[in-house]
């Protein structure tokens, strides 16, 4: 459950970076699924639904979507349909419609969540990360560095003509990856993303040379595994994971070759 | 009515959402109760400070361990005396569980109630806490002393001793197992383990409490048996006799997981202390962390066999963690022992010793299966490895083996099995599945081997000697009837099956039929829904009343229509004489004996005391996929095989399989139970603790195969308990069947099925195909 001593829907984004800089405590509320799961206590929550957040939009640098776009918005968007974007629907096909309803882009990337499997097809995806006042950065620099308190106001998709492919594994249908991966190649090149680690998503950047130079698909898998690091939690153990990365990353790329 | 596939007679109300939950049905002004919790595993409550909490507007009460009769008691509502250890009171001064309740505020508001927990201080003696069952008995460290236990020895050797933190003992031989195991070609032994597992009822447990106008405390409860709450809730307050009424509405779900009263009496202690309607509703954490479990276990099986694979000898030894208090432990044991192991018929020997340890973790109790689970898992997983070493067909070696209609065996009631159809069963299955073309495993591609397995259980239909329950039925002045039955439907489609048992007894349509169910001021005594007793001990209560009532309505046509009584019938609408010379509308019937011309309402009685416990019978059989470089299994198809005696009703017969089978996949591959170092649970969300959903699943196909239990209601036994049974054991034999790979502890995850298909490799061992 979620406690909060106050609730504010601006409608200008200047008023909710001074609400957000005020307090400590002062909480961005998006979808808020996940944290009305847990036991946090705020003082004032920030909702972001009223700041026009929710728009998508093909623009000649990419596919710009509003922080505040749902899963479901993001799924049905035709333009997203396509490879290598359709990783984005795959990642998520296995929530319920009222789950995808609720949950935002911009949530999902601003809670780092460890096993979110859109984080690392977005990653794959070489996205950008734009936030009110720190601006453009891309989203494996979002995730790979604390961040100041700020706004995400839109997440940016490279152009990109290319194939992209996911592999997982789950203990249950609906549970949270044990492990995931999400590899895509472009004109820009290869992107080899592993998340699930239980650590949040990264990319393999050793994979990602290899595969430039050319090598195979088991060697940069192989790649992959040894320059991440894994752990383990409740749903398996680090030895797992880093047992079955280099199979996930192999099957992902053999099936982007393919 | 019988085999008829009927609706739930409450089924399109509950869809529609018509309100008919305890929640809904709570009074207005109702005090809402919260409950301060122990953060502590294992402590001793030395002081609590609750003047804060008391003096926050809107605060009622605060009630603690001070309030209530500190004599040991047992939360288990079954028998009377109760075999289970008494080692609890309604709100304790030593808490033995994280989550253990301490106080209980209520107040004007769940906020506020909320809000007072925060501000009331204790002070614990922390005491260090016994986390593992494996290692609790006789550690040194007992966490019971004389006073705060009391068994009914008298009555149940139950083997309670507490200073060696041993809850409880089953012990049971037949023939020398020694002697016979020694002279065995093979014997096969194995280890087996599951964790607990949670009920996860979709409504939890939930009771509200007002005092009527002559000041009898009235609770309504999501329970499992309103007279063993009646009783308990009395006697755990010290109230006199007669204080304490209740009552059962809708149950949304409870798998034995309601079969304890955890929250009756923490309302009715607030309205007897405040006069004020008071209600709790658990939250889905509170249900994980605070309620019961079933009972997690360890268990050795050492199989003797000849090298023909007849099994000449069972040994068994199991361990249980009862967790903090004892209530079921024994019980669990017992139905360990008995339920499971006259499956197979052959045994020269057999020998079960089992126990339950204390342990400061939620305590264990009811659960669908009540230790039949356990024993199947382990005892089928080394049948399972005894076929595989012989590289004998399973299900081969199972019709070799398994008991028939009408033989004996020495742990059965009454001994002589008197209706199976396993091996039909067994061979229909193989049919439906396709086993002989998929046995034991194929190569689908590089990376997926497919297989099949199977697994075989039995059960109890009630609990012999013990179950009583009674029914009457009032013939009414309009022709038509009221059936009074304490029994508890738990959202089974209970009340549907009796009035079906009571419109074919009574020869009228189920619409001339009212049921009046789970009023303990109202409906005669019944022992409550737990043991798969509804449609069998209660449906004899039931279709006893109903003959009576009837042969009373004959005997009163008898005497008005001057004919002999066993020349009358009654025919959907009418009582008529069997030759067709008589034939009275039964409204017109009725209202002359009962008005006007006559006085007398007929009133027809049947109790009935269960002399045995007919097994019924399920064979599982399931296909699936391993990958065999990730270990992930994808169910293709599970098999139900069931036999429960004549089907009353087969569309909710079916369901109960599908939904048994459902659960038993749960504990199979995706749940498991976490605590951190301190005994405080970690999976205690539907988040961490997973249960199948729908996309888990394969296409269940379920078929009965009925045999006729001559002691049953029209030929019924009973099926609630062990439709649950088989999934553990067919899915491990499939994976065995797959990869090589023996796996004894649940759940069967990825990781352990690829750890095992790399441990093999290792030690040079090749996948089998």
């Amino acid at each position: 459950m979620l406690k909060l001593e106050s609730f504010i829907q601006p409608r200008d984004i200047n008023e909710a970076y001074a609400l957000l800089q005020q307090r400590a405590d002062n909480l961005l509320l998006a979808g808020c699924t996940l944290s009305k799961m847990g036991h946090k206590q705020g003082h004032t929550g920030i909702d972001l639904s009223l700041l026009g957040l929710d728009g998508i939009e093909q623009q000649a640098d990419g596919v710009h979507i509003g922080a505040m776009v749902n899963l479901r918005a993001l799924e049905a968007y035709p333009a997203l349909a396509r490879p290598p974007y359709a990783i984005l629907a795959q990642s998520v096909a296995h929530f319920g419609t009222q789950l995808k309803q609720a949950i935002t882009v911009g949530g999902t990337v601003a809670a780092k969540f460890g096993p979110s499997d859109l984080l690392t097809a977005l990653l794959a995806l070489d996205a950008q990360v734009v936030c009110y006042q720190a601006g453009r950065q891309s989203l494996s620099a979002y995730l790979g560095q604390a961040q100041p308190r700020d706004i995400i106001t839109e997440i940016v998709l490279p152009p990109s003509t290319g194939r992209a492919a996911l592999q997982q594994v789950r203990n249950e249908y609906a549970d949270f990856a044990v492990l995931n991966t999400a590899v895509c190649r472009d004109e820009r090149g290869w992107r080899v993303a592993v998340g699930g680690r239980p650590g949040v998503a990264a990319l393999c950047r050793q994979a990602m040379q290899a595969l430039a130079q050319g090598a195979s698909a088991q060697e940069a898998a192989a790649s992959a595994a040894a320059e991440l690091t894994f752990g383990s939690n409740m749903r398996a153990s680090a030895a797992y994971r880093k047992t079955i990365c280099p199979v996930l990353v192999r099957r992902a790329i053999e099936e982007v070759q393919a | 009515m019988i085999r008829q596939p009927i609706d739930k007679i409450d089924g399109m109300a509950a869809v529609m959402g018509k309100p008919m939950y305890v929640d809904d049905l709570k009074p207005e002004h109702c005090l809402f109760v919260k409950v301060l919790r122990s953060p502590h595993a294992y402590a001793e409550v030395l002081h609590i400070n609750a003047e804060k909490a008391l003096a926050l507007p809107g605060v009622a009460c605060v009630l603690t361990h001070e309030d209530v009769p500190q004599k040991p008691m047992t939360f288990a509502a079954e028998a009377s005396p109760e075999g289970s250890p008494h080692d609890r009171t309604v709100l304790e001064r030593i808490v033995r569980f994280v989550d253990e309740p301490v106080a209980v505020v209520a107040a004007e508001t769940e906020a506020i109630a909320e809000q007072a927990l925060g501000l009331i201080d204790v002070t614990y003696r922390v005491m260090e806490p016994n986390l593992d069952f494996e290692t609790a008995i006789d550690n040194g460290n007992p966490i019971y002393t004389k006073e705060q236990v009391f068994n009914h020895w008298d009555v149940w050797d139950n083997g309670n001793d507490f200073a060696i933190n041993r809850c409880a003992r089953k012990h049971r031989t037949f023939g020398d197992i020694q002697k016979t195991l020694a002279e065995c070609d093979i014997v096969m032994e194995g280890t087996f383990r599951a964790p607990a597992q949670a009920h996860a009822m979709m409504e939890t447990h939930r009771a509200f409490c007002y005092k009527d106008m002559r000041g009898k405390l009235v609770i309504y409860s999501s329970a499992q048996s309103i007279f063993h709450v009646q009783r308990l809730v009395t006697e755990g307050l010290g109230l006199p006799p007669n204080s304490v009424r209740v009552i059962k509405p809708k149950v949304g779900g409870a798998f034995g997981g309601k079969n304890s009263i955890f929250i009756e009496p923490l309302v009715a202690l607030v309205t007897h202390k405040t006069g004020r309607p008071a209600v709790l509703n658990l939250t889905r954490q509170e249900c994980f962390t605070s309620t019961n479990t079933r009972h997690a276990f360890r268990c050795t099986v050492k199989l003797g066999a000849d090298r023909e694979g007849v099994i000449k000898g069972i040994d068994v030894d199991m361990l249980t963690n009862a967790g903090a208090h004892g209530e079921h432990s024994f019980d669990v044991l017992q139905v360990a022992c008995n339920n499971t192991l006259p499956i197979y018929g052959k045994v020269e020997a057999l020998h079960f010793w089992g126990q339950a340890a204390y342990t400061n973790t939620v305590p264990a109790g009811a659960f669908r299966g009540f230790g039949g689970p356990q024993s199947t898992f382990s005892i089928e997983g080394a049948v399972s490895d005894l076929a595989y070493h012989l590289k004998m067909d399973p299900c081969e070696l199972r019709l070799k083996n398994i008991i028939h209609e009408n033989e004996k065996h020495p742990f059965v009631a009454g001994e002589v099995i008197r209706s199976c159809s396993l091996d039909r069963m067994i061979l229909r299955g193989k049919e439906m599945i396709g086993w002989d073309a998929k046995y034991p495993c194929r190569r689908v591609d590089d990376h997926t081997i497919r297989a099949v397995g199977m697994s075989i259980a039995m059960h109890g239909s009630g609990i012999w000697g013990l179950d009583s329950v009674n029914a009457t039925v009032n013939f009414n002045y309009d022709g038509c009837f009221t059936l009074f039955v304490g029994a508890c439907d738990l959202g089974t489609g209970g009340d549907t099956v009796l009035l079906q048992i009571a419109s074919e007894t009574l020869g009228v349509p189920v619409e001339r039929i009212n049921i009046v169910v789970s009023d303990s001021d109202v409906t005669p005594y019944d022992k409550g829904a737990y043991a798969s007793s509804t449609t069998y001990v209660t449906g004899n209560a039931v279709k006893i009343a109903c003959e009576d009532v009837r042969k009373k309505m004959f005997e009163a046509a008898a005497k008005l229509y001057e004919r002999p009584a066993e020349d009358f019938a009654i025919d959907a609408d009418f009582v008529r004489t069997k030759d067709g010379a008589l034939q009275i509308p039964i409204l017109t019937f009725a209202e002359t004996i009962c008005r006007f011309i006559g006085v007398t309402q007929l009133v027809g009685v049947g109790g009935w005391k269960c002399p045995v416990s007919p097994p019924p019978y399920a064979a599982g059989f399931v296909e699936l996929d391993v990958d065999t470089q990730t270990g992930a299994i994808k169910l293709l198809d599970y098999v139900e095989l069931v036999d429960c005696g004549t089907v009353i009703n087969p569309k909710l017969a079916r369901i109960q399989a599908e939904g048994g089978v459902a659960q038993g996949i749960g504990y199979t591959l995706y749940e498991d139970v976490h605590y951190n170092q301190k005994g405080k649970m970690l999976t205690d969300s539907l988040i961490q603790y997973r249960i199948p959903t729908e996309m888990d699943l394969p296409r269940i196909q379920t078929e009965f195969i009925e045999s006729y239990e001559p002691s049953g209601p029209y030929g019924a036994k009973s099926m609630g308990e062990v439709v649950f049974h088989t999934p553990a054991a067919a899915i491990r034999e499939a994976v065995l069947h797959a990869t090589g790979v023996h796996i004894n502890t649940l759940p069967i995850t990825p990781e352990k099925v690829l750890m095992g298909i790399l441990e093999n490799e290792s030690k040079g061992g090749e996948l089998p195909c």
